[in-house]
């Protein structure tokens, strides 16, 4: 059945890249321009260890923002959802963050934080956290109010309340919030490698671009976006392997 | 054994304005006596149960299960809702030791033995394995009241715990309950919509009226036990159920 599903896509995407050649080809498109898959092919096995050096700088950051997000967006979820007041004052400040460019923000944040790795984990986090937080939130409030009431009934502290009825009840939100949030900090950490980096597939991509080496940047780039699926698919797997009564879990469309 | 005096209890709705939920409610309810509230919509019956529950407090009045005053959930209550509210993910046996884990009471061999006892009880023998959603309607509600009794509280609060059942489900489960009182006399407070219900299974029926909600009338039910559905063609029966169903509808006219 994994075989089957995964069948179509895959075809899919070989029909692309035969679509892709086909069209460069015929209509004898520069390589500046828009390199044949071929062309990208031969770049990227020789510049492989050049290219794999960048992906593992990249993937460290995206991981590094991607558990500072989680581990800051589940306790800010429950807070904004243990009581109206701190929701009153916590909302307002996040949508703050998420109405800022985040790519103007990152080289105040180089200012700020010095030219290493930290500023870039910052953005990483700034990119990817909120949905994550507007999920986790979303699903502490799912759970029905006779349930809150029954766990109470039976002298239930806030934290057993929690932990043994809203946190499960939130699963499904907190994995669809963590999809997201996994895809958002791949894009989040290329945003920080473009504005101040020595090393990264988005630092690689500008200076590929900057010297016309476009095939490289498309290597970049075709790196970036397996990496983004694999890493979504990791959460899925995650998922349904540890939480196979989730309702995603199940749900072959989005997983 | 359960002793209401003089409870009045006030919310404030969304427009600011006060509404009276319940007014000088008093009532004295035996031990081991099945004592029903019925009554049109919004007149408090459940907002009672509530209250006796230790769920929330009244605005005026005291409300004393065996001389101590209730002031937060008793260990010695079980709740049943409308809704089976059962833990989606869990399965029946775990939903059934809830209560003991949310008590921070041991659960061990003695405690699933007392689970598969009352789940046997109420033949659900061989579900003890399977997730709330792989059982009917009713037989999540049995699993409820099973979970209810998990801890052999003294008083059973019921909240139309039939409601959402179809109309031979209910009948079913009407005696089922009847059965179950039996073999373990508890003090039951049960709300309901049905009088003929409300009459099968109590020893007394508190009528109450609409906003604000005050006991209208207390009807004694002084049929034999154990109660048949042969009982509801008995005379005795049916001038009861229609002085009810007179008691509630007239003052309705009236107003």
């Amino acid at each position: 059945m994994l075989a089957q599903s995964a069948a179509v896509p895959v075809l899919c995407l070989v029909g692309l890249f035969i679509l892709w050649e086909a069209v460069v080809v015929i209509f004898q498109l520069p390589v500046f321009l828009l390199p044949a898959p071929s062309v990208i092919w031969t770049a990227t096995t020789e510049h492989f260890g050049t290219l794999m050096g960048h992906t593992v700088v990249t993937f460290r950051t995206v991981m590094y923002g991607f558990i500072v997000s989680v581990a800051i967006s589940l306790p800010l979820a429950v807070a904004i959802t243990s009581s109206q007041w701190v929701a009153n004052v916590i909302y307002p400040m996040l949508v703050l963050t998420q109405s800022i460019p985040k790519v103007a923000l990152a080289p105040i944040l180089v200012i700020a934080l010095g030219a290493n790795e930290l500023p870039r984990i910052v953005v990483t986090f700034l990119v990817a956290f909120f949905p994550l937080v507007i999920a986790v939130a979303t699903g502490l409030m799912a759970a029905p109010r006779e349930l809150i009431e029954l766990g109470r009934s039976y002298r239930g502290s806030t934290w057993q309340v929690l932990v043994r009825i809203k946190l499960p009840y939130a699963v499904p939100m907190i994995f669809s919030g963590l999809k997201v949030a996994i895809t958002l900090s791949v894009v989040g950490a290329v945003v920080g490698e473009f504005v101040n980096a020595d090393a990264g597939l988005g630092y690689f991509i500008v200076t590929s671009t900057a010297f016309f080496e476009t095939p490289l940047a498309f290597s970049a780039l075709i790196i970036l976006s397996f990496m983004g699926v694999l890493l979504f698919q990791l959460v899925c797997i995650a998922e349904r392997r540890l939480f196979p009564w989730s309702p995603g879990a199940g749900a072959r469309i989005i997983a | 054994m359960i002793s209401i005096r003089d409870v009045s209890r006030r919310f404030e709705s969304s427009d600011g304005s006060t509404i009276q939920a319940l007014d000088t409610v008093s009532l004295d309810i035996r031990k081991h006596e099945f004592v029903s509230l019925v009554g049109p919509s919004g007149c408090g019956k459940s907002t009672l149960l509530r209250l006796v529950s230790g769920l929330m407090p009244p605005s005026s009045g005291e409300i004393s299960i065996a001389g101590d005053p209730v002031r937060e959930p008793r260990v010695d209550t079980g709740l049943v809702f409308q809704s089976p509210t059962l833990l989606p993910w869990a399965s029946i046996e775990e939903n059934l030791l809830f209560p003991l884990r949310m008590l921070r009471r041991p659960v061990d061999d003695a405690a699933r033995q007392t689970a598969a006892e009352l789940l046997e009880l109420v033949g659900l023998g061989g579900y003890a394995g399977k997730r709330p959603s792989e059982l009917s309607g009713g037989m999540q509600q049995r699993a409820a009241i099973c979970r209810a009794l998990m801890h052999d509280p003294e008083t059973l609060l019921m909240d139309e715990p039939f409601g959402a059942l179809d109309a031979l489900t209910r009948e079913e489960m009407s005696l089922e309950l009847l059965r179950i009182c039996a073999e373990r006399p508890k003090t039951v407070i049960f709300v309901t919509h049905s009088i003929s219900e409300a009459v099968l299974l109590s020893d007394r029926v508190v009528v109450m009226s609409a906003r604000p909600g005050r006991v209208q009338a207390v009807i004694d039910v002084p049929l034999p036990r154990p109660r048949t559905f042969e009982m509801e063609r008995s005379n005795d029966f049916q001038d009861r159920v229609e002085h009810i169903r007179d008691l509630i509808f007239s003052k309705r006219a009236a107003a």
